[in-house]
């Protein structure tokens, strides 16, 4: 009984320390309020995020192994008139290397590769834009979750 | 136990080969978007005076009449609005919040819809004209989400009269009467 406890705690342990890893640190809250808009006016269309909101880790590869990032967006309360964008603002510290995603990309319901790189990398900056600000949204806190998915190939 | 154990130990040892495979990891963040109540008025341009006269009689016998000074048109409102869903459209109220109008005198107020349109649901004018009074009235109704976009020649024209409704009434005992006009936005 004692051996198979050890087994099993080895085999999660194992699973921890080998798993290629993917991580996400920050979060990104667009808040609007009476100074940012004049009576008359509409808010502006598009609004950006901080360039450096999020970061992105990947770790624990194979030795330079290829891999590639998709994301996607499951809302848990979003306005479809309202379309998410993400872009890295930096190529990330370490010895690999990545590409893509230099440009802004929508993000939608459905994954789909936004960076392709080899060997681990951290801080990847990421900054998002909204597009489809507008009076015409009813006021309400709308939520939506960024999914990044690691594939290592 | 002996096979658990060695089916534990087969794993832990081929976990880097199994991993060594296409494997994936995923992480998540939120993204919230927060959208306030708003509800915001002005009138531009901005710190004009509306003046008002009522013309001279030309000939003695006439009646003081309406003339070209007695009427302004060069100020316009403008607003911005949000709301929740299913909330209620907002109004825009008009009043005399300080000075009072001369007695013979009336100050009418005609509100005119847009002229060129707006972003989203703007508001409908409520009536043809009314008289100004220190009890606040509707002139603008039915605004929903949206803006009638900023500056002159933009939103609701305001077209201001000085009309005469009793010459018994008129007593000039003073150059000016200074009228503050306000205008309120709510549900």
């Amino acid at each position: 009984m004692k051996k198979s406890a050890i087994c099993l705690f080895l085999l999660v342990v194992a699973t921890t320390v080998f798993g290629q890893q993917i991580r996400i640190r920050g979060s990104v809250d667009f808040s609007f309020n009476l100074a940012n808009i004049q009576p008359g006016e509409d808010y502006s269309l598009e609004t950006e995020s901080k360039q450096d909101g999020v970061r992105l880790d990947i770790k624990n590869l194979r030795r330079q192994a290829n891999w590639r990032v998709t994301v996607s967006k499951s809302d848990i309360n979003w306005d479809n008139n309202v379309k998410v964008y993400v872009r890295r603002t930096s190529s990330g510290n370490g010895n690999g290397s990545l590409w893509g995603c230099s440009n802004y990309t929508q993000i939608r319901n459905m994954p789909q590769t936004v960076l392709q790189g080899r060997g681990a990398l951290n801080n990847i900056y990421l900054q998002y834009k909204l597009d489809g600000i507008s009076l015409s949204l009813p006021a309400n806190t709308y939520n939506t979750d960024i999914i990044y998915t690691l594939y290592e190939q | 136990m002996k096979k658990l154990s060695l089916i534990c130990l087969v794993m832990f040892l081929s976990l880097d080969a199994i991993y060594a495979q296409s494997y994936w990891s995923y992480d998540d963040h939120s993204l919230s978007l927060q959208m306030p109540e708003i509800s915001l008025i002005s009138v531009m341009p901005a710190n004009y005076t509306v003046n008002l006269s009522l013309g001279l009689p030309d000939r003695a016998g006439d009646k003081p009449g309406e003339t070209g000074d007695s009427k302004d048109d060069n100020t316009w409102l403008n607003y911005s609005c949000s709301r929740r869903y299913r909330g209620s459209f907002r109004k825009v109220y008009a009043q005399i919040t300080s000075g009072s109008v001369p007695d013979g005198l009336a100050v009418n107020l005609e509100v005119k819809n847009l002229q060129r349109n707006g972003r989203g649901t703007w508001g409908r004018r409520y009536s043809n004209s009314i008289t100004l009074s220190n009890q606040p009235q509707v002139v603008v109704n039915r605004i929903g989400g949206g803006c009638t976009r900023r500056g002159t020649r933009f939103g609701h024209q305001l077209i201001y009269e000085l009309k005469l409704t009793d010459i018994d009434q008129l007593v000039v005992d003073d150059d000016k009467t200074y009228l503050t006009i306000t205008y309120t936005i709510s549900d």
